[in-house]
């Protein structure tokens, strides 16, 4: 029993940054519009400035105001430069993608400012307490005391204030907002501002139980992400329990049945959510068999469409279908001519190995690309787990040669087919998803591949991967396409 | 509602036309060049030029190359080997496999490269090493690149001794600690780490009770599973590998430090010993001699040749590097060039062309006075690639002790054996 209390309690702990994090991101997206993938950033940015400012001697309150309000003006900054020029003009999509470039480019200055190491500092108050059967660092009172505290000031703020409601009328209706005298823009830049503030404050609570590092906000931000969708961007106190649920979910995985596995159950659990709230929904299998037992439906009748629960993203820039109109030839030949130049690169390049590589990759990402843009593109929907077709045919192709001896064109053969089965399995459990819940199921099935992967070392290798897949031969021509060694998330 | 448009662009000319082109593109793009340079061996006056492909990260890169850099200084002006300088030339890579393997193949092109050091493992340019055909020498810590041995690939580093020594002393301080609850991470280091417990347990004596696994970015709370788990699996010590900070801080709020806690080389990295302190204060490991400096080398025999050694190769390196914090991993750098250096001088004293080839032959076959951190190579044989001298020679049981002022220092483990750690 203690044990299980244990895993609980640390999980709750561990949700409690999930919490957080999800808690901007809705702030964000319900006054914005903006599903901003840097979010996670903010909590490495906010550990990073208290880490820093009391190593360097600052007494803990101000190196937490450093913290905070360094946060803040990212968040300023990242709204002033990347979103109020372009918002009215980018879809949804272009504004999540634009974010998920500032934030790598916080990464990357994180990496310049403190290195690859991580930093630490001690708790606010150092120690243990027992509660229940566990025994916490008291710097957990800290995590679990401001989760509280944030969450009700932002439903406070939301529901009871006049900011709020505006921030809200801004989300609503742009226009109508605009009409009514609300400065929409400076609602934006609020909500920018208080996310910022509010996830930098998580990050200096956090910090001393979780030593940071540049890319600490990477997989907090992904968890956040997920649980602010499952929200529907919406919610805060769904996005609140969703995030709490899965650091618990993660950690009694990892203690009860395996720490190997502990991600396959999260994002298991994830997945099977999804299908089964839309199999138990309204237009959902299971009402609909259920209604088919009253009276059988014509096999004319009305066409399904997708689950509406979720939020709808548009793709395009407007969201809007417009009739399609002729391109002029020369912007219609450009991708041909493009990929045609880049078909030459290789060859002008083989004196110099790092480019030659660079080249071959680009054109590889170019080919994933075009599936994609199938997908996202044609199709409408949003797949956020669209690498784990090339991870199923890559490891198909590897597994087969190196531990079973196949000639490579047969192994890549057999390749292409299995990842069109596990499109078609994905493409089966998932395509009556719509929007964000889609894209978090097709990534949960990604993230699951990968922890297998990494955990079948005698097929696939582990985190060594697969070493010795042999070159490709054809028409008297030897390939090096075959990637020397395949491996799974951490270097790809 | 259909999602099929009216007319499919997939039929459109301008698809096929991009789908020809990229289908070009990658038919083309994998018409392999040579990868290797021609052998054609050092010419009178021409530089010994060994290539350090080097990885972003500072342990697993710059460390080396500035190590190779004494060493290449050191050998410089004593006039060279047989006249040749040694010059290093950094091949940065982004430590993926790709980028290793895309460094080596650089620097197999380049014909004034006649031999590399790679900092991490090398079991990335095993499978390439015998089309490239570039002696590289490798530091992984898991002696898995060397099994088999293939021509072109060697280590300068131990493999189960990390381990084992921390285990040989924890069994020899507490005879009654039967068994032991393991927690690794996933770097590539990390998958070696349940191996080499296990089989050092079953020459020693004890027990591996449990195994964790953790990502080594996991924090304290995501942590607290696997060590809750150790806590109550009855173990009498536990090994818990260096790298995260967040593992020590678990098991600190755990109380897993009621029990004896070894590890491995990782905390020898400062950066690492910093994030962890003072969590990881106490935990016995063991680590290169060194590690240590003028404060603590009296703690060791006063006639140990390998602590004279490491007196002037820190004295040189932070000479070269004023003002810089030294690595104890740049001897491991340091080791890659000498090795190649002392393969070069057999060759020119037996009068053979200095051939990448040869080289690689030589590396086989070394022999001389001590010329490597751990002392003279006995290992090297065609049969065996190990380029190391000694264990007990190099390495010694150290803890990590918290100053009052709040920084650490590396001591002598308490009752450890002055002369050097047991394997």
């Amino acid at each position: 029993m203690d044990a299980v209390s244990q895993y609980l309690f640390s999980g709750l702990s561990s949700g409690c940054v999930f919490a957080l994090v999800a808690l901007g991101l809705v702030l964000i997206a319900r006054v914005t519009g903006v599903y901003n993938f840097a979010q996670g950033e903010y909590i490495m940015v906010g550990g990073v400035v208290f880490a820093l400012t009391t190593q360097a001697g600052l007494p803990i309150l101000a190196a937490g105001a450093a913290g905070v309000v360094s946060v803040a003006v990212v968040a300023f900054v990242q709204e002033r430069l990347t979103v109020a020029p372009i918002r009215k003009s980018t879809s949804p999509l272009g504004l999540a993608v634009v974010s998920l470039g500032f934030g790598v480019t916080l990464r990357g200055i994180a990496l310049i400012v403190v290195g690859r190491d991580p930093i630490s500092v001690d708790s606010f108050v150092p120690g243990t307490f027992e509660f229940l059967g566990a025994r916490l660092d008291l710097q957990t009172l800290w995590v679990w005391g401001m989760t509280l505290l944030l969450l009700t000031a932002l439903v406070v703020l939301l529901q009871f204030t006049t900011i709020g409601k505006a921030m809200r009328a801004s989300a609503s209706n742009l226009v109508a907002a605009n009409l009514l005298g609300i400065r929409t823009s400076r609602m934006s830049t609020l909500a920018f501002v208080l996310a910022g503030a509010m996830t930098g404050l998580a990050g200096v609570v956090v910090v001393p139980l979780s030593a940071v590092s540049w890319s600490s906000g990477v997989s907090i931000g992904l968890i956040g992400f997920i649980a602010a969708a499952v929200a529907d961007f919406k919610r805060p106190v769904i996005a609140v329990v969703v995030g709490l649920a899965m650091g618990v979910i993660q950690n009694l995985a990892a203690g009860l049945i395996s720490s190997d596995y502990r991600d396959v159950f999260v994002y298991g659990a994830l997945l099977v959510y999804f299908v089964v709230r839309d199999l138990a929904g309204e237009d959902g299998l299971i009402r609909r068999a259920a209604l088919a037992g009253i009276s059988r439906p014509s096999r004319t009748g009305a066409k399904r469409t997708p689950s509406s629960r979720a939020t709808s993203l548009p793709i395009g820039s407007s969201g809007v279908t417009a009739p399609p109109q002729r391109r002029p030839l020369a912007i219609s030949l450009l991708p041909v001519i493009l990929v045609a130049a880049l078909a030459v690169v290789p060859l002008l390049l083989t004196s110099d190995a790092q480019a030659m590589n660079a080249a071959v990759f680009i054109i590889l990402t170019s080919i994933a690309a075009t599936g994609l843009v199938l997908v996202m593109g044609l199709g409408g929907m949003l797949s956020l787990g669209h690498a784990a077709f090339c991870l199923v045919s890559g490891y198909t192709v590897a597994i087969l040669t190196v531990r079973f001896g196949w000639p490579p064109l047969l192994a890549i053969l057999i390749a292409v087919i299995a990842a069109i089965v596990v499109g078609l399995i994905v493409g089966v459990l998932t395509l009556r998803l719509s929007a964000f819940n889609l894209a978090i199921s097709t990534l949960a099935i990604l993230l699951m591949l990968l922890v297998w992967v990494s955990q079948a070392t005698a097929l696939t290798g582990g985190i060594r991967g697969t070493i010795g897949v042999p070159p490709l031969e054809a028409f008297g021509f030897t390939t090096s396409l075959t990637p020397d060694r395949l491996v799974g998330s951490r270097d790809r | 509602m259909s999602f099929r448009p009216n007319h499919s662009p997939l039929r459109s000319p301008r698809f096929i036309g991009a789908g020809l082109a990229a289908v070009t593109a990658l038919a083309l793009a994998g018409c392999s060049a040579n990868t290797s340079a021609d052998d054609a061996g050092l010419k009178k006056g021409d530089p010994i030029v060994i290539a350090s492909l080097e990885s972003p990260v500072a342990s697993g890169g710059p460390d080396f190359t500035s190590g190779m850099l004494v060493a290449a200084d050191r050998i410089n002006a004593k006039g060279g080997v047989g006249g040749h300088k040694i010059k290093v030339q950094v091949i940065p890579q982004d430590g993926t496999p790709d980028g290793i393997v895309t460094a080596y193949r650089s620097a197999g092109k380049d014909a004034k490269v006649l031999g590399a050091v790679l900092a991490v493992a090398g079991d990335e340019v095993k499978p390439i090493s015998d089309q490239v055909a570039l002696p590289v020498i490798t530091s992984p810590g898991t002696g898995t690149v060397i099994k088999p041995p293939v021509k072109y690939v060697f280590d300068t580093t131990f493999s189960l001794e990390y381990a084992g020594s921390a285990l040989t002393y924890l069994l020899d301080q507490h005879p009654s600690i039967k068994k032991i609850a393991v927690l690794h991470y996933d770097l590539a280091y990390s998958q070696s780490v349940e191996s080499s417990v296990r089989t050092n347990c079953k020459r020693l004596g004890c027990e591996v009770v449990d195994v964790e696994a953790a990502s080594a970015g996991a924090s304290t709370d995501q942590l607290i599973p696997q060590l809750t788990k150790m806590r109550d699996s009855g173990a009498d010590a536990y090994y818990i590998e260096g790298i995260n900070p967040n593992g020590w801080k678990a098991a600190r709020q755990l109380g897993l430090f009621d029990k004896p806690i070894i590890a491995e080389n990782w905390l020898a990295v400062p950066a690492i010993a910093k994030a962890c302190a003072p969590d990881c204060a106490g935990v016995a490991f063991a680590t290169h001699k060194c590690r240590y400096n003028e404060d603590n080398w009296a703690s060791l025999n006063a006639d140990d040749p390998v602590v004279k050694w490491c007196r002037e190769y820190v004295a040189d390196w932070e000479k070269a590097n004023p003002g810089k914090e030294y690595p104890v991993f740049s001897v491991y750098g340091y080791d890659g060039v000498s090795v190649i250096a002392q393969a070069v001088k057999q060759l020119i004293d037996a009068d053979k062309p200095i051939t990448r080839a040869n080289i690689a032959d030589q590396l086989e076959n070394l022999n001389g006075e001590p010329f490597t951190s751990t002392g003279l190579v006995k290992h090297s044989s065609p049969t065996n690639h190990r380029l190391t001298g000694d264990w007990k020679e190099g390495y010694v049981m150290t803890q990590i002790k918290l100053e009052p002022d709040g920084s650490i220092r590396y001591v002598l483990a308490d009752g450890a054996d002055p002369a050097g750690a047991t394997p």
